[in-house]
């Protein structure tokens, strides 16, 4: 008798959500941070422990460029409704 | 548990016989959110696990901002191997807007009479008010990816 087994298998999916408004800024470093590094639930202690540390100090850093990423933007939109002579909705926009 | 994560027996048996085409130019695969205890439509509360065999609407949310019945279409990204493994994978899904509370999801086949492909289990209720649900998938590699055959 000849036969080839397989397995197969699916993993667990993350779900984020918000109030009153879009995903914040750390909620989105997160979820760049999860695709960037995955940690093996097999992984030696050592190395799932390092590799946590390193896991943290990306989602520090993307949270710094997505905070200052939207700041900029949210700068272009003031500039551009400023320069329509909105003056009023670009300052409200401003101070969000 | 009335939902629990697994791929779909008939799916198994459907691959087989090449029901599902997960290639970028393939089938079109939908996401729809269920909700338990009585959250859904109606309602009604969902039953979800390997024994569902294609989409149903019983306990499924209700429509709230851009989530509308059945769900949100997934967009693909062609399956590969790493490794001895092959794995597929989707880009994250999001409903903006939306009231919503899901306890699982069911993903399906919206080109081949909605059969069914895995159910995902939140394992507890995740809720947004006039706000973003975004569900997103593990890293595409060969222990992680949502589906994978080794």
């Amino acid at each position: 008798m000849i036969s080839v087994s397989t397995t197969m298998g699916i993993s667990p999916v993350n779900v984020f959500t918000s109030d009153n408004g879009g995903l914040s800024d750390e909620q989105i470093a997160q979820m760049a941070t999860d695709k960037i590094v995955a940690v093996s639930e097999d992984a030696p202690d050592v190395i799932r422990d390092q590799a946590n540390v390193f896991k943290e100090n990306v989602k520090k850093l993307l949270f710094h460029y997505l905070v200052l990423a939207r700041k900029e933007e949210r700068a272009t939109i003031v500039h551009t409704i400023r320069n329509s002579g909105q003056k009023d909705l670009a300052e409200y926009i401003r101070r969000l | 548990m009335a939902i629990a994560q697994a791929l779909c027996t008939t799916f198994k048996k459907e691959l087989l016989t090449a029901t599902h085409n997960f290639a970028t130019n393939g089938n079109a695969f939908k996401l729809a959110l269920f909700a338990e205890g009585g959250g859904g439509k109606s309602s009604t509360t969902a039953t979800l696990g390997a024994a569902s065999t294609v989409y149903v609407t019983t306990g499924e949310v209700a429509n709230s901002g851009s989530y509308a019945a059945g769900g949100g279409v997934l967009t693909k990204v062609a399956p590969s191997n790493v490794s001895t493994t092959g794995i597929t994978d989707f880009a994250d899904l999001s409903f903006t807007t939306a009231s919503i509370t899901a306890m699982g999801a069911l993903i399906y086949n919206d080109t081949n009479n909605n059969k069914a492909v895995c159910v995902l289990d939140f394992t507890s209720n995740k809720t947004s008010t006039s706000g973003t649900f975004t569900v997103q998938f593990p890293t595409a590699d060969a222990s992680n990816a949502i589906i994978r055959i080794a």
